[in-house]
């Protein structure tokens, strides 16, 4: 993963937490250093273990470590660093949604070796929304979830996840969330 | 080609791969536009605008804003803003029929960078460019390539504050070390001295072997603190101050001359080859230079079991800056260094112990000294070696040498317009000496007396409370040496306690440092000039301008002096000068002729009373004269300049110091320089009476 998610996380954590804090995770993840350039690939297991030993030290569960990371990602990182292209991605949430592959896309040109998940939209009716998230790498549900809830605020959505439901797949992760707005 | 605008799949076609489309006639109407388009001009009402006129126009820069101009410029790119509407385009334009009239068509997208700087309230959506164009990528670029420069400023700043961090604790940390050594060497020192004096006493074996084992690892260990003050004055920052003058010739006479006893001891020819001799002092760091020379002959002399050790120096070109780069080298033949071992041997604490030196093994400490301290120098010190065929160590440091003897007189010149005014003491237990000193420091103002003994001077001084504002003592005394008598001048019961400034042919850094231990307040390197008693009291003797500078007038006498000393210059004796004219023509300037024609004189009858006093003595094998007149001898005619038989009487003097005796025959080498030397001392004053 790029260095900017692992920065956003030591972010988030001095943030609300404070540097000590931080200092104490990053021991207990053994990664040696915390000087991420937001650009440079970085080892994934360097990010799961940070992410594992943020909720060793807080005491909280993975799965809740990573919603509040995908809540942080969207408030803090995005919409401060790169709001030119949140702003372009789309007006509302559901074409922001609907406009997010594109995005990725157009990444992909600039980032030879970005592998980023895909997110297909669907409508349902009764203002039910299907997004269907496929990733190559496991374990980052919650951060989409966090992630999901974090945009509707931003795009002042009325938005429930009424359903998350794993899939079956060979390898990395597919994820269907249910969304309901209002 | 012109297009059938009839043809509306073609117009939809131009819409999907463009956004910015507007379709115009030949009076410039906006005959159609693309939705993007319209939802801008509907701000404005201008869905009917005339397009050359909606627009000013950035590029082509030859364009002229009409219709025929854009149709001649169809293939050039098209940079269009409307303040207006507040919609910038980039494209270009196309031939476009409509319903058989022709017409221009103008394909492109919404001009990002115009967009974000002129009309931020209104963002453009991702779908707003098509998925061709760059627009969009460049914006994700440029935002990620600042925030990469972001995060290295930040790393960065992090470094430095790390960086910072260590050095303000590496400082703390050597100030640390440095006060803890200064703390232990003077119980040390302490030790060391009571062995010493253990050592006098008559004991059984085994306490004789525990004192040698106690002396050896006390030294070894006072050894290891000095090597830690050493390295510690490196890192201060005050290195103009370390700055001195010297002249080159006598720094390498005086580290052979401390070598030479133990030279002798074993058995090794030691001598300085070559036969270039620097006429012009330099000013550098001279304590360091100093202690690179000892070390390397210390290191030289420890390793040879027998044969010779040269050390040498040259010029080896004069710099653009000025300075000039001198090549030293120490050439030994030992046993020579293995090759797995060269690059070892400049580490800390890497000894090359072998059967013949492990009576010798010492803390390893000495080459690593001298890299470091060749280094501040501005050099690199290097070694060659084979085993078997002994050892090499160069190095060449730039050196700034002062530029003649017109602006260093100039200098003086400029001092001697001011006087001192106070009350001294000089203390010398050489007549010459002492005479030598007094007369030099009246020159320069001061009401001078004199003690000719360690023990006098402190009867002096406890004799007439407040009377004297300066002492200058000699260290090499007998009975009471002049560190004893400055520590119990210092603890004389008084309430104006006088300054003592410490006088020594000798500048090592461990005399320098039991000088300032004693109390001393300042050391000076014999023979010494009035810039060097200037420097030492002008702090806290008052000076005043001079009424009469009583000096030698700069005229050509002078110049015909130089030149004689010049001649003298080829006039050598196994590769040392046997008069250097320039000391004698310095106590001229400072004293005058007349004053140093007594003075001469006195070295004179009292040399003559010394070499019979010398003969006596070796003919009763009294070693303690002996020493004592060699050492009197030498330094007298280094004094005067003598060089050839002043080194001759040094090396005797550490023949004696280490217990060899001196044969009759050793003395007769002397006397042919001690001839020499004073027939051109006698020779230049006579020229320079003349003249």
């Amino acid at each position: 993963m790029y260095g900017v998610i692992n920065k956003s996380l030591k972010d988030m954590i001095i943030e609300q937490f404070g540097v000590e804090r931080w200092t104490s995770i990053l021991s207990r993840s053994g990664i040696p250093a915390d000087s991420f350039l937001s650009l440079r690939s970085y080892d994934d297991e360097r990010t799961y273990a940070l992410a594992q030993a943020c909720a060793d030290e807080l005491q909280i569960p993975l799965g809740a470590a990573l919603k509040s990371f995908g809540e942080h990602w969207v408030q803090r990182t995005l919409d401060n660093e790169y709001s030119a292209l949140v702003n372009s991605a789309g007006a509302h949430l559901v074409e922001f949604l609907q406009n997010l592959n594109a995005l990725h896309d157009k990444m992909a040109s600039t980032f030879a070796d970005y592998q980023p998940p895909s997110f297909d939209v669907e409508s349902l009716p009764g203002s039910m929304i299907s997004i269907m998230y496929t990733s190559q790498r496991q374990g980052l549900t919650a951060f989409v979830e966090g992630l999901l809830l974090a945009l509707a605020r931003r795009f002042n959505q009325g938005m429930d996840i009424v359903g998350i439901e794993p899939q079956k797949v060979q390898f990395g992760e597919q994820t269907r969330f249910m969304l309901r707005l209002h | 080609m012109t297009t059938d605008t009839d043809n509306v799949q073609f117009w939809n076609d131009l819409n999907r791969l463009f956004t910015a489309v507007f379709q115009i006639d030949e009076q410039g109407r906006i005959v159609r536009s693309s939705a993007l388009v319209r939802r801008f001009q509907a701000t404005d009402g201008a869905l009917e605008s005339n397009f050359f006129e909606l627009f000013d126009f950035k590029r082509p820069t030859a364009f002229d804003g009409t219709f025929a101009g854009a149709k001649n410029n169809k293939g050039k790119l098209f940079l269009a803003f409307s303040e207006s509407i507040g919609l910038a385009v980039r494209g270009q334009m196309m031939d476009f029929s409509h319903h058989g009239l022709a017409g221009l068509c103008f394909v492109g997208v919404p001009w990002l960078w115009w967009m974000q700087s002129n009309n931020p309230d209104t963002p453009l959506l991702f779908n707003d460019f098509p998925i061709h164009d760059a627009q969009m990528d460049q914006l994700f670029f440029m935002t990620t390539q600042q925030t990469m420069v972001d995060d290295l400023q930040l790393v960065n700043d992090e470094l430095l504050l790390a960086k910072n961090e260590v050095d303000q604790l590496h400082v703390s940390r050597s100030k640390y070390f440095h006060h803890i050594s200064h703390e232990m060497r003077t119980p040390l020192n302490g030790i060391i001295s009571t062995l010493a004096l253990l050592k006098e006493d008559q004991h059984d074996h085994r306490t004789e072997e525990l004192i040698r084992l106690g002396s050896h690892s006390a030294s070894r260990l006072l050894e290891v603190i000095n090597y830690t003050l050493d390295t510690a004055s490196l890192e201060t920052d005050d290195t103009e101050e370390q700055q001195e003058l010297f002249d080159l010739n006598s720094i390498i006479d005086d580290s052979l001359a401390l070598i030479q006893a133990r030279a002798l001891q074993k058995g090794i020819e030691l001598r300085r080859a070559g036969q270039q001799y620097f006429e012009a002092p330099y000013r550098g760091r001279l304590q360091l230079l100093r202690q690179v020379l000892s070390n390397l002959l210390a290191n030289a002399i420890k390793f040879t079991q027998e044969g010779l050790v040269v050390i040498s120096a040259q010029m080896r070109e004069a710099q653009a800056d000025g300075r000039h780069l001198i090549a030293f080298s120490v050439v030994d033949e030992g046993p020579g260094i293995p090759e797995d071992d060269l690059v070892r041997v400049f580490e800390p604490f890497v000894t090359g112990v072998t059967e013949e030196t492990q009576n010798e093994q010492g803390t390893g400490l000495g080459l690593n000294i001298v890299k470091r301290f060749v280094a501040t120098l501005g050099g690199t010190v290097t070694v060659q070696s084979q085993p078997g065929e002994g050892s090499t160590f160069s190095f060449a440091i730039p050196l700034t040498p002062v530029e003649n003897k017109n602006s260093d007189v100039s200098v003086r010149s400029y001092e001697s317009d001011y006087q001192l005014t106070g009350t001294a003491l000089v203390v010398d237990d050489m007549p010459i000496n002492l005479t030598l000193n007094a007369q030099l420091l009246q020159t320069m103002g001061l009401t001078v007396d004199t003690a000719s003994s360690g023990k006098e001077a402190v009867a002096k001084v406890m004799g007439s409370p407040g009377r004297f504002d300066a002492v200058f003592m000699d260290l090499d005394m007998p009975e009471v040496s002049g560190f004893e008598a400055a520590q119990q001048i210092l603890a004389l019961p008084m309430d104006a306690v006088p300054r003592i400034i410490a006088l020594s042919a000798h500048s090592s850094h461990n005399d320098r440092q039991r000088a300032s231990e004693a109390g001393m307040d300042r050391f000076i390197v014999k023979p010494f000039v009035r810039e060097d008693i200037i420097d030492a009291v002008q702090d806290w003797l008052p000076m005043s301008p001079k009424k009469d500078i009583n000096r030698v007038p700069e005229d050509s006498s002078e110049q015909a002096f130089l030149d004689a000393s010049s001649d003298q210059k080829n006039n050598e004796l196994d590769g040392v000068l046997s008069f250097e004219a320039g000391k004698i023509e310095s106590l001229i300037q400072e004293l005058g002729v007349a004053v140093t024609k007594t003075l001469v004189s006195k070295f004179l009858a009292e040399s003559s009373d010394r070499w019979d006093g010398l003969q006596k003595a070796m003919a009763t094998d009294d070693v303690d004269v002996t020493s004592r007149e060699t050492h009197t001898l030498g330094s007298s005619c280094l004094t005067f300049g003598l060089l050839a038989a002043g080194q001759r009487f040094r090396h005797l003097e550490a023949q004696v110091t280490a217990g060899k005796l001196i044969s009759p025959a050793d003395l007769a080498a002397v006397e042919g320089p001690l001839a020499e030397g004073i027939w051109q001392l006698e020779a230049a004053l006579q020229k320079k009476e003349s003249s």
